[in-house]
């Protein structure tokens, strides 16, 4: 695969020159006071250049000061990937001319809605949640190039709450910021990370998303190698350069080849 | 002041009906496609023909859920669904996907567009973007706070609605898929599995961590948020029951009133809060309205919750010749029961259960089984769909 379509979600600034060294280019920075579910976040004095991840749903005082933040932004930041629809205004109110990509996870599952919302950005993250074959439709019918989730731990959900703090809280113990939690019936794991403004709970497995796609209707392949050590993320990327077939127990496949269903009874319904 | 609308649930006709005789002033349902209550009764478009002449020949208003986040193959039949929604004259759809709004734009329906809560609006520049959508009314997240609820009003001169009553996600709405993973139900599309108030362990504790959210109640601050600008107060629960929400939209009916009319005492506050906690099987808060929620707002030590059987009948007829209300029973009472009736139309009054009968007009000191009808001689004309309901408590106590 060709290192410049990928955008990694960087953790650890000393990480970049690794990166680098395999002639990857493109990085992306959770930004500090606009980010939630990581433990590193970045202010924009420490990113260098490429660029920042907004995935805070803003309340009425993050957008204000996220206006202030994003005024006389460097051209070494060459793009958004955001969640709140308020970037969008603020993007057009500061004639912003970095490259905008929206990503809310769970909601681009369809072309046509996909293609909607390219009126107002540059491309879109391919929502996580849905089947390599409505993947595939999507870029055959997309009008601008899309990102792809190549890799890594998915939100499962995004609560305003600091949950990991309530449940200190309550039970006197102490805080901590990054917790996994098993589900007693079905013994799913998920990995909550917990800041100020909220708390991410990712799923526990890793999602390989490995296939074949038109690379051509792809602008970035996506990793987030949130919590991997150091020698794993050089394996991986390695693996998703050469396109190895890997063999992690901490990964699955997402949804990628799997259908979820939302009736219980599908007889009762017209 | 404005108009305030209040705004009810309602997952089946009977429930429609119930919501609007007890004071709403709109109704919000979901068709059997497109809504994110999948496993709710919803209405057919016959159905909602029929409800929503039944809603305009009250003078009330109608809205249809078209909420879900649509994968490609819930898309065919869309525009059509939209066309007709548009001919059997529904007020307003509310909805999240950019799809559906475009779309109902693009083919000149006549009724609002109203953005659902899912697409978690907390500010003024994601409110603006919808209006330039063709978006009239928001549903704000029900993370907002008076300060995002004052500058969104005051910024964008949209119309706003808010989430005063009900059940509460632990997720920003929309954000969470934790249903997907657990149980392979696509919570986006109404097959929410509500994984939230399941346990999961930790390392953190011997106790089983839980995030379950208590249910929201906005009591206490109505008016300050007509005074911020709030123009619609929504009441969650299409899955709720006719008690429910004749308790709930009563109470908040009889609020707003005493608010509009500058009639509004402590007592009557105190009064509301009090009957509204007790219909619902959950603890209620103000959650995220004055300050961020913390471990007072939540559950932990599993499923503490509240099993109510307050409601005791329905009134379904009144014999004005012998005097007896003709109840169909929903909850045990017997002989010695302290009883109120409540209605839309009536001062509430209180008996204590003496003498009843059964359908054979036999004399018996126990109603037992759920929808029997049960004969009261009781000297105030009660009219159908009036309820009882065990005594708890008088305003008088506030």
């Amino acid at each position: 695969m060709n290192p410049d379509k990928f955008l990694v979600i960087i953790h650890d600034l000393e990480q970049i020159e690794e990166y680098k060294k395999a002639r990857i280019t493109n990085f992306l920075f959770p930004l500090s006071d606009f980010s939630v579910g990581f433990i590193n976040t970045f202010s924009l004095s420490q990113i260098k250049e490429g660029y920042l991840y907004i995935n805070r749903i803003l309340d009425q005082k993050a957008y204000e000061q996220l206006k202030k933040t994003l005024k006389n932004l460097k051209k070494e930041i060459k793009g958004i990937v955001f969640e709140d629809f308020g970037v969008i205004t603020i993007a057009k109110e500061l004639k912003l001319t970095q490259t905008l990509i929206l990503f809310q996870t769970h909601f681009a599952t369809n072309v046509r809605s996909i293609n909607e919302n390219l009126n107002y950005v540059d491309s879109i993250v391919i929502g996580t949640d849905i089947t390599k074959e409505e993947i595939d439709f999507i870029l055959s019918k997309t009008t601008k190039p899309l990102v792809y989730y190549l890799y890594g731990l998915i939100p499962g959900m995004y609560s305003r709450r600091t949950l990991l703090t309530n449940f200190a809280h309550e039970f006197a113990l102490p805080e901590k910021k990054m917790v996994t939690l098993k589900e007693e019936g079905t013994k799913k794991e998920f990995i909550a990370v917990e800041n100020e403004y909220g708390t991410i709970l990712y799923h526990g497995k890793y999602m390989n998303g490995q296939s074949n796609f038109n690379d051509e209707k792809i602008l970035f392949y996506l990793i987030n190698p949130l919590f991997l050590e150091e020698h794993e993320q050089k394996k991986l990327i390695q693996d998703l350069l050469n396109e190895n077939k890997r063999d992690f127990e901490k990964e699955d496949q997402g949804f990628l080849n799997t259908k979820t269903i939302y009736r219980l009874k599908e007889d009762d319904h017209e | 002041m404005n108009k305030i609308e209040l705004l009810a649930p309602a997952g089946d006709f009977e429930k429609l009906k119930i919501a609007y005789l007890y004071g709403a002033d709109a109704v919000y349902i979901g068709g059997r496609n497109y809504s994110l209550r999948a496993n709710a009764k919803n209405f057919s478009l016959n159905e909602m023909k029929e409800a929503v002449e039944y809603a305009h020949a009250l003078q009330k208003k109608i809205y249809v859920t078209v909420n879900i986040v649509f994968h490609e193959s819930n898309l065919n039949g869309l525009e059509e669904y939209l066309k007709a929604l548009d001919e059997i004259k529904i007020d307003a759809i509310i909805a999240s996907d950019i799809i559906v709004l475009t779309t109902a734009k693009r083919l000149g329906v006549t009724y609002e567009l109203h953005l659902s809560t899912q697409s978690s609006v907390l500010n003024e520049g994601a409110a603006l973007f919808y209006k330039n959508l063709g978006v009239t009314r928001i549903v704000l997240a029900r993370e907002a706070n008076k300060e995002d609820i004052r500058a969104i009003k005051k910024r964008t001169g949209l119309e706003l609605e808010c989430f005063i009553h009900g059940a509460m996600c632990t997720s920003i709405s929309g954000r969470c898929v934790l249903s997907n993973y657990c149980t392979n139900r696509d919570a986006n599309r109404g097959g929410c599995a509500q994984v939230c108030r399941w346990l999961f362990q930790s390392e953190l504790s011997i106790h089983p961590f839980s995030m379950t959210s208590k249910d929201l109640n906005l009591i206490p601050h109505i008016q300050e948020m007509i005074e911020i600008g709030v123009n619609s107060f929504k009441v969650e629960g299409r899955m709720r029951g006719i008690y429910y929400i004749a308790t709930v939209i009563l109470t908040y009916r009889r609020l707003i009133d005493a608010i509009e009319k500058k009639r509004l005492t402590t007592s009557l506050a105190n009064y509301s809060l009090a009957i509204l906690n007790r219909c619902a099987n959950r603890e209620s808060t103000p959650q995220f309205f004055t300050k961020l929620p913390t471990e007072k707002e939540q559950y932990f030590l599993g499923r503490d919750e509240i099993s109510n059987q307050d409601f005791l009948g329905l009134v379904m007829d009144y014999d004005e010749k012998n005097r007896l209300v003709i109840i169909e029973e929903r909850n045990i009472f017997h002989k010695g029961d302290i009883v109120e009736f409540f209605g839309p139309h009536m001062e509430q009054f209180t008996i204590t259960l003496q003498d009843f009968y059964n359908e054979e007009n036999e004399l018996i000191e126990v109603a037992n089984h759920p929808g029997m009808l049960v004969k009261i001689p009781i000297s105030i004309k009660l009219e159908k769909f009036d309820m009882m309901r065990i005594k708890q408590f008088d305003i008088q106590d506030f």
